[in-house]
């Protein structure tokens, strides 16, 4: 038996050398077990796997007796899911956010905002780092104290200048919408690092978590590969494309480049953070 | 369906437990956290982020 108020943690991290699995597909597998009734009568009405999950997670969460999600995590299909099921109980979500957002998930926000508001759901952000641009329906729910953002940032901590600077630290990205080593953000990286150890200078890439694996091997021989949080505060200049990481230290003082091909794709409210007039000026040509 | 043992940065699990048959749902609110364990540096701040923000929501539900 559970105490009063408790907090169960749900883990969506992928385990399982075999099977990928997690605690949140655990979670939903189990719902779907516990009322397979329920399951079966709204698939079969709303033709939707996604219909059913969402309902079966209503019960769940009735039958647990929670009274509020937190957020760690977000923008997965199961995690939207539980978070819907939330909303349709009239149960207080918060959101930890862990980045930024593209312009696609603004607009998700943006129904998530009003469907919250139909079912008297409260809805509650509290940003990265201050200042990090987010989707106008987050931006009006971020937690405040006084005025001022409160933040909660979970990341390594990030190393202190070294005596050994690097020239060029090159932060890699993920894309949403294709193939990351297909894309012209990786070819962009491939070219900056050529150029740049052309004429003898340190160059540093760091690849996207997501990306590791496959960036490495892809790399010109003798690349210097690091972590950000190890390296970026002994870069003299940080490059990428779309990164939370490019924003977070833009904000923090450092000198950053954005590369041309990113600027398309930067929602208006990150673009900002490079005033217009010398937009030009950071990019990398 | 999860114990709710507050997990630390180096020894932290999600445990199934195994509700009663029809057992009467409980009366207190409980919190669910969901977060990614591969992306975050800290599972033990996941707590004190919470609590953290409902000091400064002045005990609000949520």
């Amino acid at each position: 038996m559970r105490r009063a108020g408790e907090l169960i943690f749900l883990d969506v991290a992928f385990n399982g050398r075999w099977v990928k699995s997690s605690g949140l597909r655990g979670c939903a597998a189990w719902a779907v077990l516990r009322f397979p009734l329920t399951f079966a009568w709204q698939a079969m009405g709303h033709g939707s796997f996604a219909c059913a999950l969402i309902e079966v997670f209503r019960l769940w969460l009735r039958r647990e007796g929670i009274g509020g999600i937190e957020l760690f995590s977000s923008n997965s299909r199961f995690i939207e899911a539980f978070r819907i099921a939330a909303i349709l109980e009239a149960i207080p979500v918060t959101e930890f956010l862990h980045g930024i957002s593209v312009d696609l998930c603004g607009k998700y926000y943006d129904i998530i905002d009003g469907f919250a508001h139909d079912h008297g759901a409260e809805l509650t952000y509290v940003n990265m780092l201050p200042g990090l641009p987010q989707p106008a329906a987050v931006e009006r729910k971020l937690l405040r104290e006084n005025g001022v953002q409160v933040f909660f940032r979970n990341e390594r901590s990030w190393a202190p200048r070294g005596d050994k600077l690097i020239d060029l630290l090159i932060v890699g990205s993920g894309i949403l919408d294709g193939d990351y080593i297909e894309s012209d953000f990786f070819r962009a990286d491939l070219a900056a690092i050529d150029e740049c150890r052309a004429p003898g200078l340190s160059v540093m890439h760091c690849p996207h978590p997501l990306e590791c694996e496959r960036t490495m091997p892809r790399l010109p021989k003798n690349t210097a590969v690091g972590t950000v949080a190890e390296h970026i505060n002994s870069a003299r200049v940080v490059v990428g494309h779309f990164s939370t990481v490019i924003f977070t230290t833009r904000i923090l003082g450092h000198n950053v480049l954005v590369f041309p091909g990113a600027w398309a794709r930067l929602p208006d409210s990150q673009a900002a953070l490079f005033p217009a007039p010398i937009q030009s000026s950071v990019s990398w040509r | 369906m999860f114990d709710g043992e507050e997990p630390t940065a180096t020894d932290f699990a999600v445990r199934p437990s195994r509700p009663k048959v029809g057992a009467a749902a409980p009366q207190a609110k409980h919190r669910l956290l969901i977060f990614n364990s591969g992306r975050i540096d800290n599972v033990a701040l996941l707590a004190e982020a919470v609590r953290g923000k409902d000091a400064l929501c002045g005990g609000r539900a949520s």
